[in-house]
Order: C-alpha cells, then sequence, then structure tokens
C-alpha cells in the first residue's frame, strides 16, 4: 500500500512538475530600454598584449582546450590557457590567465595567485578559493593560436561585400589616413565598373569640429573610341563637421571629374548596375561633369537634413562605351544621348526627411525627398531638338533654367496584416529657358509605370527616331499605389531536388509579400503651342496613363506583372531586386 | 527578362509540390496574463524550432553564427483607417559553436549592449535556452485598441560577419558603420551567401488586439 501511495505521489509531482518549473524558470524579461547589466568591455590592447605575453611565455604552463584540475591535485607555477574552461578542483599554485574562457574555481578549488581572464569570468563556488587578485574583461580577445602554439593578434580579413576593395588606416597624431582601393559599387555602360582609389583624412577636433579630406581617383576601366572623355576621373573633397558626438551641421567643398547620371530613375544605381551587369539594359543615361561645388548642411534631426550647394560644372557630352554583360554581350548597348555642353553655375537646395520604421521594408512612416536649383550658362551648346520639344537657341547666348524634383513616400498599416504604401514623384520645369538636355525628364519602365515600356513617356514628337530614347519631356508626374499582404505559407520550401534547392538558394527566396499595385503618370512639354500644357496646369487626369499589377515580393527579390488599361501593351513582367519603393 | 519572369513564376507556385515540410523554426507571440493598470498587456515572444531545424544545425556545425534579430511594434488599431504606429523596440540573441570546445554559446543583445554570454555543452540545453518565452517591457499607455506586431530575422553570418559580431562584442557600439554599403554591394554580398548556401529566414507574428484604458489621476 505504501508503495503504491508512494507511486501516486511521485506521478502526482511528475504531473504538476513542468508547469511548476514553466512557471518560475522559463519566463526571460526582455527590457529593450536598458541596457544589459553586465555588459561587455573589450579588454584593452595593452591587456591583450599583456595576456599574449604570459601565454607565449616559456616559462608558463599552456593550455589549450577545457582542462579540470581534479580533487586533491596540486599544479605549481604560471598556468595560461586559451579558448576553454579552466576547472579547478584541486590547488592551483601560482597566477592563472584565462584567454576566451572561463576559470571555475570548484568547491574544493583553491587558487593562491592573480587571476586574469579575458573574454570570460571568474565563478567561483561556495567552498573554492581564491587568494589573489582578480582581473577580468568579458569582451573576447581577437587572438589566435599558430601552429607553433604560440598565440598572436588576429587581424580582422576584408569582409564579403568589400571583397574587390582594400583600405589600410594609420594614426597620426590627431589624424587618422585611409588608404583605399575598391569599385564604385555600380555598373554602367559609360565607365563599365569603375576604380576608385586614394586616401581619406579625418582628424577629431579638440574643439568638437571634425574635419576630412578625401582624394578619389577614378579609373575606368573601358576604353573610350571616341576619345570624348579621359580614362581617368577624380573626386577631392574637404569637410568641417560640428560636433563630434552627432554631426549636426557641415560645410565642405569638392572638386570632381567625374559621371553623373541625367535622371536618378527609373532604377536606383543598384539595380540599374546589376540590369546593365546582367542583361546589358542600363536604364540610366550619363553625362561628365567637371567642377567646383561648396555645400553646407544642417541636420536638426537624425530624420531631417537641409543641404544648400553652389556648383560651377563644364558639363560634357560621353559616349557609351563597350564594356561586358552577362546576356546579350554580343548585342549593341543603347547609344547615349549628346547633352548641351557648357559651363553651368548651379544653386541648389535639397531636403531629406525620413521617418520609415524599417530602411528596407517599411511599414510606417514618411521619406520625402526634393530639390529645387537654379542654374545659367553662357556658353552652352544646345543639341538641335525637334522644334516641337524646344525651339532653336544660339549658342553661347545667356540661357537660365529653373528645375524642381521631388520624391514623397508614405508608408502605413491599415490592420495587422494589410500595408499600404504610396508614392508621389515628379518634378520638372520651373521657371527661365527651356531646360537643358541633361535636364529633361521622362516616365515608363521598370520601376515607375512598369506596365509601360522604357521611357514609353518620353515627349519624342511622333516620327522622330532616336535609338538613344532620350528624355525630353519638361514636367513629369506620377502617382503609386501599393496594397501588400503576408502570404500565409513559408517559404522557402524545404526543396529534395539538389538543382531545385541551388537555384532556390541562390535566389534567396524568403517569406513572401502579395502585392497589388496601381500607378498612374503623365509627361508632358510645358508651355503654350500645340501638343503642350500650359506652364501653371497639370495635365486633365483622363489623359494621365494608369497601369495595374500584382506581384509577390520575397525579400530580396520580387517578381510582378502589370499591365497597361490605358493603351494597348502586353502584359510585362518585372523582375526586381529590391522593394518598388 | 520576360522568360527568366516565367520561370522564376514557376519555380515559385510549383515550390509547393516540389517541397516537402520538415521541422521548421517558427515564432509566435501571446498577451501576458496579467494586465497592467490601465489595461495593457506585454506581449512574450515564443521561438521554438530552431535547432531542431536542420538549416540552423548546419550553419551552427559549420562554425557559422546565428543572429536572431527581433523587432517588435506597438500599433494602435483605428478601425476604418490606417493604424498607427506609437513604438517599436528591437533585439537580439547570437547562437553560436565552439567546434574545438563543442560548446554552445548564446549572447542576448539588448539596446546595443551584449550581455554576458551563457555557454552550453549541449544543443538541447541551448535549444530548451532559446526556447524560453520572452515577455518584452514594452506596453502602450494611451487609451485605444492596440496590437504588436513582431518581425524576427533568423540569418547564418558569413567569416566577415563573424568579425564584425567579434567586434561588436568586443565593445564597439557601431559594427555596422564601415559597412553600410549600396544595395550592389549588398547585394553581392547576398549573392554570394546564397551561393554559400548560408540560410535566411524572416518570421513574422502578430498578437490580438486589446483595449488599454485611459487613467485619470
Amino acid at each position: 500500500v505504501n508503495r503504491s501511495r508512494l507511486g501516486g505521489v511521485a506521478l502526482f509531482l511528475a504531473l504538476l512538475a513542468p508547469p511548476l518549473l514553466a512557471q518560475d524558470t522559463t519566463v526571460v524579461e526582455i527590457r529593450p530600454t536598458k541596457a544589459a547589466n553586465d555588459t561587455t568591455p573589450g579588454a584593452p590592447a595593452d591587456v591583450v598584449q599583456r595576456v599574449i605575453a604570459i601565454y607565449n611565455d616559456t616559462g608558463t604552463t599552456r593550455l589549450s582546450g577545457s582542462f579540470t584540475l581534479p580533487v586533491g591535485a596540486r599544479l605549481v607555477g604560471r598556468v595560461a590557457i586559451f579558448r576553454g574552461t579552466l576547472r579547478v578542483n584541486g590547488t592551483l599554485q601560482g597566477a592563472v590567465t584565462v584567454i576566451n574562457g572561463d576559470l571555475i574555481i570548484g568547491p574544493s578549488g583553491t587558487v593562491d595567485g592573480d587571476a586574469v581572464v579575458v573574454g570570460g569570468r571568474i565563478d567561483q563556488r561556495p567552498g573554492g578559493l581564491h587568494l589573489g587578485k582578480e582581473e577580468t574583461y568579458d569582451g573576447l580577445a581577437p587572438v589566435f593560436r599558430q601552429p607553433s602554439g604560440l598565440l598572436a593578434i588576429r587581424s580582422r580579413g576584408p569582409q564579403l561585400g568589400n571583397l574587390a576593395s582594400a583600405s589600410k588606416s594609420f594614426q597620426t597624431g590627431r589624424v587618422t589616413t585611409t588608404l583605399s582601393l575598391g569599385t564604385g559599387r555600380t555598373y554602367n555602360r559609360v565607365e563599365g565598373l569603375p576604380i576608385l582609389f586614394g586616401p581619406t583624412f579625418t582628424s577629431i577636433g579638440p574643439s568638437g569640429v571634425d574635419a576630412k579630406f578625401e582624394f578619389k581617383g577614378i579609373f575606368r576601366p573601358t576604353s573610350d573610341p571616341t576619345k570624348l572623355r579621359d580614362a581617368v576621373g577624380f573626386i577631392a573633397t574637404a569637410e568641417l563637421e560640428a560636433d563630434s558626438r552627432r554631426h549636426w551641421l557641415g560645410v565642405g567643398g569638392r572638386g570632381y571629374r567625374r559621371i553623373l547620371p541625367i535622371e536618378d530613375q527609373p532604377l536606383g544605381l543598384g539595380e540599374a548596375g546589376w540590369s546593365t551587369f546582367l542583361l546589358q539594359r542600363d536604364y540610366r543615361d550619363y553625362y561628365e561633369a567637371r567642377g567646383l561645388e561648396g555645400y553646407l548642411w544642417v541636420e536638426p534631426s537624425r530624420r531631417f537634413r537641409v543641404t544648400l550647394s553652389l556648383r560651377s560644372d563644364n558639363e560634357r557630352s560621353v559616349p557609351a562605351s563597350d564594356p561586358v554583360s552577362v546576356f546579350r554581350n554580343q548585342d549593341a548597348w543603347r547609344p547615349n544621348p549628346l547633352i548641351d555642353d557648357g559651363h553651368y553655375q548651379t544653386a541648389q537646395l535639397a531636403i531629406a526627411y525620413d521617418t520609415k520604421n524599417d530602411p528596407l521594408r517599411p511599414s510606417s512612416g514618411w521619406d520625402i525627398s526634393a530639390r529645387v536649383e537654379q542654374s545659367q550658362s553662357h556658353d552652352a551648346s544646345p543639341v538641335g531638338l525637334p522644334i516641337e520639344v524646344r525651339p532653336p537657341i544660339a549658342p553661347g547666348s545667356a540661357y537660365s533654367f529653373g528645375k524642381l524634383w521631388f520624391d514623397v513616400r508614405r508608408y502605413a498599416r491599415f490592420n495587422p496584416t494589410v500595408r499600404a504604401a504610396a508614392r508621389i514623384v515628379g518634378g520638372g520645369w520651373i521657371g527661365g529657358d527651356p531646360l537643358p538636355i541633361q535636364r529633361r525628364v521622362s516616365l515608363g519602365g521598370p520601376d515607375v509605370l512598369p506596365g509601360l515600356g522604357f521611357r514609353d513617356l518620353n515627349c519624342a514628337p511622333a516620327g522622330f527616331s532616336d535609338p538613344a530614347a532620350t528624355s525630353l519631356c519638361d514636367r513629369a508626374l506620377a502617382v503609386e499605389l501599393e496594397i501588400r499582404t503576408h502570404i500565409g505559407v513559408g517559404l522557402p520550401f524545404r526543396i529534395h531536388n539538389e538543382d531545385l534547392a541551388t537555384i532556390q538558394r541562390v535566389l534567396g527566396i524568403e517569406s513572401a509579400d502579395l502585392v497589388v499595385m496601381g500607378n498612374t503618370g503623365k509627361a508632358w512639354l510645358t508651355g503654350d503651342g500645340p501638343g503642350r500644357v500650359p506652364n501653371n496646369r497639370i495635365p486633365k487626369f483622363g489623359e494621365w496613363d494608369i497601369d495595374v499589377g500584382v506581384g509577390i515580393d520575397t525579400g530580396g527579390l520580387g517578381l510582378y506583372a502589370a499591365r497597361a488599361i490605358t493603351r494597348d501593351e502586353p502584359i510585362r513582367l518585372i523582375l526586381r531586386l529590391q522593394r518598388r519603393f | 527578362m520576360r522568360r527568366l519572369g516565367w520561370i522564376l513564376g514557376s519555380l515559385v507556385w510549383l515550390a509547393p509540390a516540389l517541397a516537402a515540410q520538415g521541422g521548421r523554426v517558427s515564432v509566435s507571440m501571446a498577451l501576458n496574463a496579467t494586465a497592467e493598470g490601465n489595461g495593457a498587456k506585454k506581449p512574450i515572444v515564443y521561438l521554438r524550432g530552431l535547432l531542431t531545424d536542420s538549416r540552423w544545425n548546419q550553419a551552427l556545425d559549420n562554425s557559422l553564427p546565428i543572429v536572431i534579430n527581433y523587432h517588435l511594434e506597438v500599433w494602435r488599431s483605428r478601425d476604418g483607417w490606417i493604424d498607427e504606429l506609437t513604438g517599436e523596440v528591437e533585439w537580439q540573441t547570437v547562437v553560436s559553436k565552439e567546434p574545438l570546445e563543442d560548446e554552445y554559446t548564446v549572447t542576448l543583445v539588448i539596446a546595443n549592449r551584449a550581455e554576458r554570454p551563457r555557454r552550453f555543452a549541449l544543443r538541447d540545453s541551448t535549444e530548451y535556452f532559446l526556447t524560453r518565452p520572452q515577455r518584452v517591457d514594452v506596453f502602450p499607455t494611451r487609451a485605444g485598441r492596440f496590437y504588436y506586431t513582431l518581425t524576427v530575422r533568423v540569418t547564418a553570418l558569413s567569416d566577415a560577419d563573424v568579425a564584425q559580431l567579434e567586434r561588436f562584442l568586443a565593445g564597439d557600439t557601431d559594427p555596422d558603420a564601415t559597412d553600410r554599403g549600396t544595395l550592389f554591394g549588398r547585394g553581392i554580398r547576398r549573392l554570394l551567401l546564397r551561393i554559400a548556401g548560408l540560410p535566411s529566414e524572416v518570421l513574422q507574428a502578430k498578437t490580438e488586439e486589446f483595449e488599454v484604458r485611459e487613467i485619470r489621476d
């Protein structure tokens, strides 16, 4: 009877135990506003050097890996251990050094020397004795064990994203000098893959003003048979920034000879580079700017910045080269359009306001950027354009114009599952003479209005043949709306076929959003005359192009189908490497 | 590009037929049973199955630390209108394995500070530690209907990222400073990581809505 009662109690306890344990042992409190109590200060460099010297000393008993000194055992002399737990249950007579490991002094253990622990902790159990001094540093020591068994400082290798770059820094007094060599981090049909190289000097000022001087040479590996552009360019920048803790004010100047895009749409720098390199489709046009610029920026908060700049440029046409592409390498590149060459003096005011809750996958907040510029030239050589686009301008005549460009994005969540995003992007001529080629705009293509072809709205008059598909419009305005919801099924699926699994890994398919989108936009010539819209008006909505589409956004990769509903166009499939906006 | 698009589309839609679901990491959320003074309830986060998922096991066995990044948002529900984001918090858990020691290390990183790493000799012990519910000390103080959303990004780090992580654990509070890069640079790294077969996963969860009362003094 007793045995059965005991069994019943045991069974009751066994049934009760999990909930009891669950109540008092399993919940972790996360207090996001407070830093952890036991933070991990890194060991100072001199301490790391000291423990390495101790470990490497021939008078030290070196241990690598975990080691237990058993009860009753005695170890005499200096001991050092690397990457392991030293458990002392016996007696250790001498100093102890532990590198990237723990020292545990058991109930029967005694350590009668000083203990230094870097990258670990000292755990003295009840009954354990430590008679010397303690010195602990939680941060891991950046050391490694050489084939000889001795330790050395580990130098950090280059990061994977910077495999194609190298840099070396050294300090002289207050000045840090960095020599770097890397790519321009994009790919285009004018320069190919530009290589940037040169020094950067930064100085932390005594009165809270930091200074930076940077010189970057730009080597363009693709040849230019026309010799219109140089094989080498440069950007030299000098800047002063106020307040070392948080830079909120900066003033600087730069000189440059560089290739710039005419429009920074339809695709961003990264996607345009990939498209050029892989598919031989460069969605941007370029010109060369040689000049000087002075600028001042103010950042009242981390989310808001205002920049004022003045620059004087010699803007020049550059031809497309013939860089290599993975696919369609035999095809000819789309010509890079001629621009209105000349010297331009430009004043520009730019603002940026960003309250997004996530830089890559926002679901709330604003992202606003806008810039307005006033520019003039006394020696511009305007390209001859169809009269419908721009009346002839005499070369060398005084020439001035103003341009505005804005991009307003709003992200919101309707309910726990449905998110929405809206974007209004546009701008163009706001005053003065007609815009030069390098300030004109267009719409259509894979980003804004994806249901239309590349630059379907570029204001080229009927019958005007232009293989470069140059942007010729004075103004453009587009509105994009997007609703997205998370797809219930999880991705990636567990694929057992090795080939398919490899494809899935390379594509990086993660969890997916279903995206429904609608876009509308119009690009037009402004002014008086046939086919133009008066300066103080925008086109009637009935004249705007509209497209709708649906897609799957898998985090790093998006596949969309879009179709124009205001014109007879086929359904277009668009592959994106990032969110649309 | 269209042909490529069709291939990709087919892959996405055919994948379920080709796939067999195995043990997968998952995340869920619940509301704390005990309400605060104003009726608000703190969120509790549950992460399950990380180390029973073979992809993450393999990553650990290959000495690649796993970073679990939790991003929790507090939303105010406004029926018929856009919900309002009223707060957000973020923390990380880093899991690594020292192959020579055959030990697991778990480090909690809160407010850009790393706690003392916890070491485990057994995978089961590590899994048990990781699956403990995490009660997040955040709740709305205004009146209204609220809910929480959670995005958990689980990634295996590259060797270079390991160096970055170690730099962070060594006290550098801004380890990303030199690696923000451009989309092109990130794209290269992403592609290489994929080719290398390193897993990455984003999980999402949300709670039910709850009412918060206004407290008057």
